[in-house]
């Protein structure tokens, strides 16, 4: 069976500085599995997040990025997102004048052309998932983005996984900035979109979430590779003991911020 | 006589206020102003095109007044404008009449009263350009006298300019105490030939009226429209405008706002968009003399192809204008790398009990919104283009509550552009 | 509560008896009152310059005779030049100790501070009295080090060839009306050169005294800072009061070229009998920094806008500016950017005072080139009015010709809050104090930008000890 997203050795660089950033990451990712990425901040798991859609913020290098066995290397990213490719922003962007509503269907004619729903089917869609995600009903009024509180945005990003249906979702740091309250509204719904075809690559700088998205493995990502795999139960050891004790067990330096 | 003697008697004939645009002197201290150059015409409108203007007046004092301003018209040459690129003018052939069509109540500014007149002879400025406004008074052929009763809350009004002319336009607003008004004033463009319009509008919103003023400008690409707008504000008014200036060869759109009345508020908003070799040179002016006055000018725009956009806001605050408070907020986007925009934001204050400032941006579409925006699978041209757009939704929308044709209009005309 | 009308505007103003000492010193040499040929000749003649620069004084004369006055900015049509001396040649030879000096002349830089300030802090000093410089002198180490300091006219004499393709370079005498008389009548200055890669460990500092009623004070600097070299260069300015009415009209060209990095900070205290037009300007090749600290105290009518050209790619500049304009003070200053390559970058904060009836205007012009693609620009002006019969106003002109830029402007004015005072004075400061401080706090940017001394000297400056009369 062909991955749904595979890594091969990839390098990238920051194209204004000319610095690696990611210096040979590997990772395969099947449908219906959730990957859990964690490292310390300032490790540059972010970074890879953008490399995998595209930002020409980043050159890469060297390595592959191969999605259903096809490299997207090659593709912006907007094709990348027509593919089925889906981030979630750790600050999503304000733009003023765009309704999420328009917005939403835009977006959706975009990755969806075959799509033969109508307005109608799809507003209600909309409407059904502020619902779900408590957003206000003036939500889908409001520009993109605009005047939301850190709690809004990030679900915003979500109730736009569920209405894009997505194949590959990276959530990047999904769960900071969020209450107790909007945690578990939010993990619910990931739990919620979720389907056997779809991967998921959850960034997180801490294990709680996890408690909610159960990761089928974790991977913990320091300075621009993934140094060690395992499964839920790593996550819990890196709570206890914290990021540097595992770099001093692998004999590496990071910094943390 | 000079010109400056020449402005000087007609001021004394007329007990007149006038307002100058820039004012600059303090104490015993003055600074130095800019003079802007003239260039005398090859061929002047004359008697005959002053005469033929006449033709449509029947009210004497309106006569009287406008011989006034022929006088003065004659000792002006047209400016030499540095930013706009107008080097002197040469005016069209005249024509003593031009079309508009209206919705509401509004006179013809032959049926204005003596309420009417006496606010042409107490308010004078110098427009956009002194010959300008002067040329739109003596020359006027059409205009338009909106007085509303005390209490009163009229229908909205709508102008229709119809381009098939030069187009000089002479008209008072006079709104009485507690009364409301909201007047659209649409122009289009043929699209044939050069099409030239300059006017004069004075307005006075008496004690605790409301103006609601929209000016769509929907200029083709050779089309001159200079539209000078002077507004006193009263006690406790208010007035909102909003500005559309959409192309033109050279659009120079100058409101000014005077504040006389202690609580009076006032708010501007213009929306520009340039393409090609436009030049949409703007001046909002707003000059508090009374106190816990409020105006805010809010320019937003967006500049493509190898158009300009020159964007002034001014405050100026006088001594007397305690706790006013006065903000203005100028945003060009840059779509094209041959595009040119300039901001000269001008905060002059004599007052220190006052809340004051400025911010001018420039920039253009930022690669992260894009890159979002292709994230949800937008191309690089529709997110750009929707990103653009987005400046303008807010006036669209907002247009809707006169009817869905005039805010479609708008949007068409930006989507086409964009 | 006491309001802002109750400020005792004495102890705001500054503090000009310390600066205003007259001295009696004789004249080697003097012009007559005016400007014509015959002037410029015979200070060319008493200076024995070569060819160039008697024509290009000669030349900038022409220009001024035909110019007309600048179109913006302070009213001078009442300076009248034929009334100003152009050239006093005080009767001393350039020293390079004090004790060289003679004796009045030396007295009027102790009383300033300079030869104290030389011994613990700087890393050279240039001082002129009047038209002339009479000491100029550089620690041994910056000389072997290849730093040429020199008066600028034996610089002319010295380093002909250098001088020649530097001056007036940056500032043609057709810049202006006032460029103009420059040229003609120019006397004094510092000539600066810094090898490259020299990095110039402690600041270099040019004092200027003027010291007789209705003369005109023209010094010439040049600062030339080869590659990736770096110097800090102080410029501080005094005269005594006089009925008469003086001038400056200096010039500053700064040549910053790749990688290289200046600093120049002014501390102009003219006495309120100046007309100060000066002409500041930085021309900055790739990687350069160009960083200009401007104090404008003193003098009655002012215009002087530092002028940053970025003309290599990632050339940047930073202007921090503090205007003071007291009673019957026109302060015309400001900013001029202008950035013609890619990924250049500037940063001015620009701030003013005004008291007891004074007017300051900030005059700013930011243009970003056709070439400047990911230009950043960043312009903040914030002015404070501490009564209300001062003026302030800010008229920036901001011009953008390319589409990959990011520029910002933004500008307040206003007071003292009541809010700010009632809170001070709830930690217990007395009202005075209380407004001292936020005034204080106000100029703070521009001050930490000045070294240890001088920030010291601007504290004393504006007399901020408002101890008395409030209570």
């Amino acid at each position: 069976m062909t991955a749904l997203l595979e890594i091969r050795d990839l390098r990238a660089e920051v194209v204004e500085e000319g610095v690696e950033i990611l210096k040979g990451v590997n990772l395969t990712i099947n449908k219906g599995e959730i990957h859990a990425l964690m490292g310390p901040n300032g490790s540059g798991k972010s970074t890879l997040a953008h490399v995998i859609m595209g930002n020409t913020k980043y050159r890469v290098t060297s390595g592959d990025i191969l999605f259903e066995g096809q490299s997207i290397l090659n593709l912006s990213t907007d094709e990348r997102a027509r593919l089925g490719l889906f981030l979630s922003f750790q600050t999503p962007e304000e733009i003023e004048g765009i309704k999420m509503r328009q917005f939403l269907i835009n977006s959706y004619r975009n990755i969806h052309p075959e799509d033969q729903r109508t307005l109608l089917d799809l507003n209600k869609l909309m409407t059904e998932l502020t619902k779900k995600l408590d957003l206000n009903q003036d939500f889908l009024e409001r520009y993109i983005n605009t005047g939301f509180s850190g709690g809004e945005k990030k679900k915003s990003e979500i109730l736009q996984m569920g209405f894009l249906k997505p194949r590959l979702c990276i959530l990047d740091e999904i769960d900071s900035g969020l209450d107790i309250d909007a945690l578990r509204i939010v993990s619910e719904s990931i739990n919620n979109f979720k389907n056997d075809e779809m991967g998921i690559l959850l960034i997180t700088h801490y294990q709680r979430i996890l408690n909610y998205v159960v990761p089928d493995y974790v991977h913990v990502y320091i300075d621009g590779r993934i140094v060690i795999t395992g499964e839920k139960e790593l996550a819990e050891k890196i709570e206890k003991i914290g990021y540097s004790t595992i770099e001093k067990e692998l004999g590496l330096k990071i910094n943390e911020e | 006589m000079t010109i400056t003697t020449k402005l000087q008697y007609e001021v004394e004939k007329l007990d007149t206020i006038f307002e100058k645009t820039i004012d600059m002197k303090h104490n015993n201290l003055k600074a130095v102003e800019w003079q802007v150059p003239q260039i005398q015409a090859k061929k002047d409108y004359e008697d005959f095109e002053f005469q033929s203007s006449l033709e449509h007046i029947s009210n004497d004092y309106l006569k009287i007044y406008k011989g006034y301003r022929y006088e003065a018209y004659k000792s002006w040459g047209f400016p030499k404008w540095k930013r706009a690129k107008l080097d002197g003018y040469e005016p069209e052939k005249y024509v003593s009449f031009v079309p508009t069509s209206v919705k509401g109540k509004i006179k013809g500014i032959n049926g204005i009263d003596e309420d009417g007149i006496e606010i042409l002879a107490k308010y004078d400025f110098e427009g956009a350009h002194r010959k300008f406004l002067l040329m739109a008074e003596a020359f006027s052929n059409t205009g338009f006298y909106l007085k509303t009763e005390e209490g009163e809350s009229s229908e909205p009004i709508i102008i229709n300019y119809y381009w098939k002319a030069p187009i000089y336009e002479l008209s008072v607003y006079n709104l009485r105490p507690f009364s409301k008004a909201t007047v659209i004033r649409v122009l289009r463009s043929n699209n044939q030939g050069k099409g030239f319009r300059t006017t004069s509008n004075r307005i006075v919103v008496h004690k605790n009226a409301y103006l609601e003023l929209i000016n769509i400008n929907l200029n083709g690409n050779d089309d001159i429209n200079i539209d000078n707008i002077f507004i006193e504000l009263e006690e406790n008014s208010r007035v909102e405008v909003t500005d559309i200036q959409i192309r033109g060869k050279i659009s120079a759109p100058h409101i000014f706002f005077r504040f006389s009345g202690k609580g009076a508020t006032a708010s501007v908003n213009p929306y520009f968009l340039a393409t090609d070799d436009n030049i949409i040179d703007m001046l909002y002016l707003m000059r508090f003399y009374a106190p816990k006055t409020t105006g805010s000018i809010n320019g937003k725009g967006l500049i493509k192809d190898n158009s300009k956009a020159v964007f002034r806001g001014f405050l100026d605050l006088k001594r007397g204008a305690k706790d006013a408070n006065a903000s203005e907020s100028g945003y060009t986007l840059t779509l094209s790398e041959k595009a040119k925009a300039e901001a000269i934001p001008s905060l002059t204050v004599d007052e220190n009990e006052v809340t004051a400032s400025h911010a001018a941006s420039i920039s253009t579409i930022e690669s992260e919104k894009l890159y979002y925006l292709m994230t949800r699978g937008f191309s690089l041209e529709d997110a750009k283009k929707l990103i653009a757009y987005g400046i303008f939704e807010p006036v669209v929308n907002e247009l809707n509550k006169f009817g869905e044709d005039i805010s479609q209009e708008v949007q068409n005309v930006v989507f086409q552009q964009i | 509560m006491a309001t802002d009308k109750e400020i005792n505007i004495e102890d705001l103003l500054i503090d000009q008896s310390k600066f205003d000492f007259k001295s009696q010193v004789k004249y080697a040499y003097k012009t007559i009152p005016g400007l014509n040929k015959q002037i410029v000749e015979a200070i060319s003649e008493q200076k024995q310059e070569p060819k160039w620069m008697r024509e290009l004084r000669l030349k900038s004369l022409e220009i001024f005779e035909t110019w007309r006055d600048p179109r913006f900015g302070v009213d001078i049509s009442d300076l009248d030049v034929s009334k100003i001396v152009a050239y006093i040649k005080p009767d001393a030879k350039k020293a390079t100790s004090w004790e060289e000096v003679p004796q009045e002349i030396k007295e009027t830089f102790d009383k300033l501070g300079i030869p104290e300030a030389e011994k613990k802090a700087l890393a050279g000093v240039g001082a002129q009295y009047d038209s002339e410089i009479v000491y100029q002198n550089i620690k041994k180490e910056m000389e072997k080090l290849g730093v040429i300091f020199l008066d600028m006219e034996s610089a002319v004499r010295e380093y002909p060839d250098l001088v020649k393709e530097f001056f007036m370079k940056a500032i043609p005498p057709t810049d202006h009306k006032y460029a103009a008389f420059h040229g003609a009548v120019w006397s004094g200055g510092t000539f600066l050169y810094v090898p490259k890669g020299v990095k110039v460990p402690l600041p270099l500092q040019a004092y200027f005294r003027m010291n007789n009623p209705g003369m005109g004070q023209m010094e010439h600097t040049i600062i030339i800072a080869d590659e990736g070299s770096e110097v800090v260069f102080i410029e501080g300015c005094s005269a005594p009061l006089y009925e008469a009415t003086n001038l400056h009209a200096g010039a500053v060209e700064i040549y910053v070229k790749k990688g290289a990095r200046v600093k120049y900070a002014t501390i102009q205290n003219w006495s309120k009998n100046t007309y100060n037009l000066n002409t500041k300007r930085a021309l900055v090749d790739e990687d350069g920094i160009m960083e200009w600290v401007s104090g404008s105290m003193g003098s009655q009518k002012s215009m002087i806008y530092p002028a940053s050209i970025l003309r290599g790619k990632g050339a940047k500049t930073e202007t921090i500016a503090v205007t003071y304009a007291g009673p019957n003070q026109h302060m015309d200053t400001g900013s001029k950017v202008f950035m013609l390559a890619p990924y250049t970058s500037a940063i001015v904060d620009a701030r003013s005072i005004s008291i007891g009836g004074g007017w300051a205007f900030y005059r700013g012009w930011l243009r970003v080139g056709e070439k400047a693609k990911g230009a950043k620009a960043s312009v903040s002006c914030q002015a404070l009015m501490l009564d209300n019969f001062s003026k302030s106003d800010t008229v920036p002109i901001i011009e953008v010709y390319t589409d990959d830029a990011d520029i910002g402007h933004e500008a307040r004015i206003g007071r003292i809050r009541e809010e700010q005072i009632y809170y001070l004075m709830s930690r217990g400061l007395k009202e005075s104090e209380a407004k001292a401080l936020i005034v204080r706090g106000f100029v703070e940017p521009f001050a930490k930008e000045l070294p240890l001394e001088y920030a010291i000297e601007l504290n004393r400056l504006i007399n901020l000890e408002i101890e008395s009369s409030i209570g």
